[in-house]
This record gives structure tokens, sequence and C-alpha cells, in this order.
């Protein structure tokens, strides 16, 4: 089977980098879409089914963590798993957004492990295959 | 050349560069020394030393330094240094890893980088990884050619059939004049680094870490305390399980290092198991 | 809690780039002008003190960026992203920078990079009233300013 990714970013530059990195971490990638900014990005949640949402939290418009918000009080997005991809650092601040639901947190600049284990721990580690890249 | 400027070249070669002149290459530098005098129209060998000590932005400094060290190198030299590199690659492929660092730290007129990035490029998977090569020589001349990648074909000749069809493209000389050259393709080329940088003036402005650095033929330069120096430095840069190349005449010993020998020429450093 | 330092300003940006980049960059106290265009991205922060990060690349050092970070060659695929990839540099950049500032607990507001084109004069004069300021040199010759402004707080 394969996953149907949404890659949210206000850069173009990181959504290519993020889509290059989960390609690398060996997720079977279906169809990838692509939003802005959180506002965005819901549209395309309405619109099609998404497994997975890889997303950044400082963008304009709608950022990222109210994007979480919306997305966990909406009976049909609140399990489709959330993972950020951001440059904030600090713990105070990821653990505030596990509270609010995230699956995981990957700290901008990444590498292309930190996807392969962040898919393993999401989707299962059958999933991330280590042997064949 | 009187003995007296030779030491004045030597020492001049040392404290600038870590260059140890051997005694006996006095012929060498009397010859290389007569050429730039008469490129700059000077006098005689002690106005070129005097020219070297006062002129500030150290340009023909560079030049010197050129002449009389050398850039001998091929492509695919030492290849069981390149089987070694895929070996590695490969097994941290399998066990995941999917960024790569290495370094070229001598790489003279870039024959050895591109021919890591040969190696690496053709392993199954590497397209599929984040892997860069960064090359480095004191000889900015040298490094300015090695960025170019264009060589003659006997230059190429030792690159394997395969890998030469898919890496290496034929350039005809404009002019039609001279022969073809050969230039390495694009796809390399965003993979390999190129940046001036003197070897025994540690610490050296890259963080690292690198999974594997080749620092091959270049010891000859250095005496032991500078080499001491080197591998201490370079050993700061290399991850954990990371590989350390020599050349094959070249030892680490009466080296002070916890890079551990597997084979002659090739160190790991202790620690972690890929990534 | 860190004091901000010009070093601290330099080294910092110089991990980054290569970090992300594989870019080698060196500080240097009187880097040659800026030519021709340069690129200048602005992203503040709140924190313990209030401050606006400012980063000033030449244009042609800011399209080798774009390439690097996107792993490509420069050409078609990376034209148009110089902008981008000074913004999102500085992005970067401030996120790591309050950590080292203000440890991994704080918080901090971070806002979003403003990016435009700058005439090689404007880019290469001094910021007013800078807390700190650093040059870095690319092997190329080619410049990357950084500089942080206080805006309030402590
Ligand atoms: C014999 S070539 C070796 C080239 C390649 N590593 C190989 O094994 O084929 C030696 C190179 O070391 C460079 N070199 C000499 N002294 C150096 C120094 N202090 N720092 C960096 N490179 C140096 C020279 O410029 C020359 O290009």
């Amino acid at each position: 089977m394969s996953y149907a990714i949404l890659v949210v970013d206000d850069s173009s530059i990181v959504r290519t980098m993020v889509k290059k990195s989960i390609a690398m971490a060996g997720l079977p990638v279906g169809k990838v879409f692509e939003a802005a900014n959180g506002k965005e990005a819901l549209e395309v949640l309405g619109k099609n089914w998404i497994d997975i949402v890889f997303a950044d939290l400082n963008m304009p418009e709608m950022n990222g963590t109210e994007l979480v918000e919306k997305m966990s009080q909406d009976s049909m997005l609140v399990s489709t798993p959330v993972v950020i991809v951001s440059s904030e650092q600090s713990q105070a601040k990821i653990d505030e957004l596990k509270a609010k639901g995230i699956r995981a947190y990957i700290k901008k600049p990444f590498r292309p492990e930190g996807f392969r284990d962040v898919v393993a721990e999401v989707l299962g580690p059958a999933q991330a295959k280590g042997g064949q890249p | 050349m009187q003995p007296a400027l030779f030491q004045r070249f030597c020492k001049l070669a040392y404290d600038k560069a870590g260059i140890a002149l051997k005694p006996g290459k006095e012929a060498l530098v009397t010859a290389r020394v007569s050429k730039r005098v008469r490129a700059l129209q000077l006098g005689d060998a002690g106005d070129y030393l005097d020219y070297l000590e006062e002129e500030d932005d150290g340009e023909e400094l560079q030049t010197f330094l050129d002449v009389i060290s050398t850039h001998f190198t091929n492509f695919f030299r030492e290849p069981d240094h390149l089987d070694e590199l895929a070996r590695a690659l490969r097994g941290w492929m399998a066990a995941g890893q999917r960024r790569f660092r290495f370094w070229s730290a001598a790489s003279s007129s870039g024959e050895e980088p591109w021919s890591m990035a040969m190696t690496v490029a053709s392993q199954p998977g590497a397209d599929r990884t984040d892997w860069k090569i960064l090359a480095t020589d004191i000889a900015t001349h040298t490094l300015a050619a090695a960025r170019k990648g264009h060589y003659a074909a006997d230059r190429v000749a030792p690159v394997p059939r395969a890998l030469a069809q898919r890496y290496l493209e034929r350039i005809p000389d404009p002019a039609g004049e001279e022969p073809d050259r050969f230039g390495v393709v694009d796809e390399l080329r965003s993979h390999v680094v190129f940046q001036p940088l003197n070897l025994t003036q540690p610490p050296f402005p890259m963080k690292g870490p690198f999974d594997v650095i080749f620092c091959r033929n270049v010891f000859i330069y250095f005496d032991q305390p500078t080499r001491q120096r080197v591998v201490q430095a370079m050993e700061g840069l290399l991850r954990p399980g990371g590989i350390y190349i020599l050349g094959h005449t070249e030892t680490l010993n009466g080296i002070r290092t916890g890079l551990k020998m597997a084979r002659p020429s090739v160190f790991v450093k202790a620690g972690g198991e890929g990534q | 809690m860190t004091a901000p330092s010009n070093e601290l300003l330099a080294s910092s940006l110089g991990e980054m780039l290569e970090e992300a980049a594989f870019i080698f960059t060196e500080p240097q106290d009187q880097p040659p002008p800026f030519q021709g265009k340069a690129v200048e991205a602005r992203i503040g922060y709140q924190g313990p003190h209030t401050g606006e990060l400012r980063l000033v690349a030449d244009a042609g050092l800011a399209a080798t960026l774009a390439a690097n970070l996107l792993g490509e060659e420069e050409g078609d695929a990376t034209q148009g992203k110089a902008g981008d990839a000074i913004g999102e540099l500085l992005n970067m950049f401030v996120g790591v920078w309050v950590v080292k500032l203000f440890g991994e607990q704080s918080r901090c507001k971070l806002g979003v990079p403003k990016v435009r084109e700058l005439p090689a004069a404007e880019a290469g004069a001094p910021v007013k009233g800078a807390a700190c300021a650093a040059h870095l040199i690319e092997e190329e010759g080619r410049r990357i300013d950084v500089s942080l402004t206080l805006t309030g707080g402590s």
C-alpha cells in the first residue's frame, strides 16, 4: 500500500526538502499534496484522504498550532497523524503541541534519518525500510 | 642556490604551509624558483624571497607553494580504498543511514574526489540518500582545475568503463585543434564542494562530522609534529565508526591517536555502528 | 542565559550553513563590498528580550544556497528560489539562536521571515543600532552578513 501525504510549509524549498526526506525514509508515497499555510491545508484535508500531515508552525494566514487545533476539533480529521517540522526548538513548545495531539516533532534543520525514525513511530516499523533504500 | 638561501625558502614553506622540504630538494627549488624570478622579472632568487616576504596579499606565496609541492594523483589511484568506501556505504545504508559526508583532504587536481563521487553515486540506492563530498587542498590553482573537472583522455583512462560511460562526457575543443577532453557530468557536481584549506593549521573551519576521510599522500609534506596535529584534528571531525584512509605507503606509526587500524592504511574510529 | 555577541552570531551562522547547505564560511571583520544585488531577510522574536535578526547575502550566494538546500545543481529547478532560501535559512537560524541564548525550556515567539532584494550599496551599509553583527565569507569570496537589533525587553 502507499500513503497519501500532505506537506504544509510557506517555503517551497522546505516542501521539496521534506518530500525528498520522506522518500529517503523509504515510506511508500502515493499522492503528495502541498499547502503554504494552515488554511490551505484544511482545504486539502477537506477534499482528500490524507494518511499523514507534515506541517510547519510559523506560517502566515494560519499557523501550525491553529491547524492542529482545528484538526482536533473535526471528527473527520482528529485521528489523522500530524508531524510538526519546525525551527522552533523549545522543549516547552514541543510538550505543549504533544498535549494537543501531534504525533511527532522534527526540528529544522533536519536530516533524512529524522523522518525515517518518525515514520517508523507513526505508521509502524514495517514502513521505514531500513534495509532497502 | 646558496645553502643559507635554500634554508630561508625551506623556513618559509614550513612556516606558511607546514611543507617540510627535505635536503636534496635544492635542485628542484632552484629550478622552480628561477621560473618565478623570470616571470616576475626579478633579479635573482634572493629578490624573489624578499618579494614573498613583503607582499601583503599572499598571492605569489600561493604560486610558490604550488610550484614547489607536487600534485601527483590519478583517477582510481589505490582502488582498494574506493572499494572500502563502497563497502562501508552499503553497510551504513542497510543500517538505515541516509545522510553521508565524505572528505577528500588533499584533493589535488580532483581525480580523488571525483573518483569517490563516481563510486558513491554508482551504489544502488545512493540516489535516495543525501550525500556530499568536501574536497580541499592548499594549492588554489590546482583546486580550480579540480572544480572544473576537465581531463585529457589519458588521465581518465583508469576510470572503470561502466563508470566512465555514466559519469564522464566528451568535451570537444571549440577550435577543433586540441584533442577532446573529458568532463565529469553535472549529476556529480552538486555533490562535491571544493574549498581551499591548509591542513597544517587546525582547527579547521568545518564542524563535521564526516563518515569517511581520505587523507592520502599528503603526509610526505609534513614532519611528525605536524602529522600529529593533523591526525588529531581529523579524528575530531570523524564520527564514531567513521573511516580514515591514508596512502598505501603511509602509516600512523608514532602518532598518538584513538584510530584503530582495520588493515594497512585503513583506520576506524571507535564507537557507534551506523548513525 | 547567554549574552548575544558577534562571535556567537558568526559561529552559529557558520554551523548552520554547513549543517543545512554544506557551505563553508569564515568570519571576516573587514569583508569585501557586496557585488551586484543582495538578498535580505528579517525575522523578529520575543522572549526574555525582543529582537530582530537580519541576514543579507550576495544574490549569487543565495542562489547557491537554494541549490544546496534542494540538493540540485543550480539551474531551472532552483531558478528564482534565492529569496526563499535566505528566508528559510533565517527561519532555521532564529530557532537555534533563541535556544543558544535562552535555553531549551524558555518560551519564545518567533516571527515569519520577510524577504526582499537590495542593491549592493544598501546591503553593505552597517545596520544602525545593531547590538551585534558578523560577516562571513565563503570560498569564492561571496559574503553573507548577520546582525541583531534589540527592539525591547532586558
Ligand atoms: C601527491 S598529492 C595527493 C593527491 C591525492 N590525495 C592522491 O592521493 O592522489 C598531494 C597534495 O597535497 C597538497 N598539500 C600539500 N601541503 C598541503 C597542506 N599543508 N594542506 C593541504 N594540502 C596540502 C598538495 O597541494 C597536493 O595537491
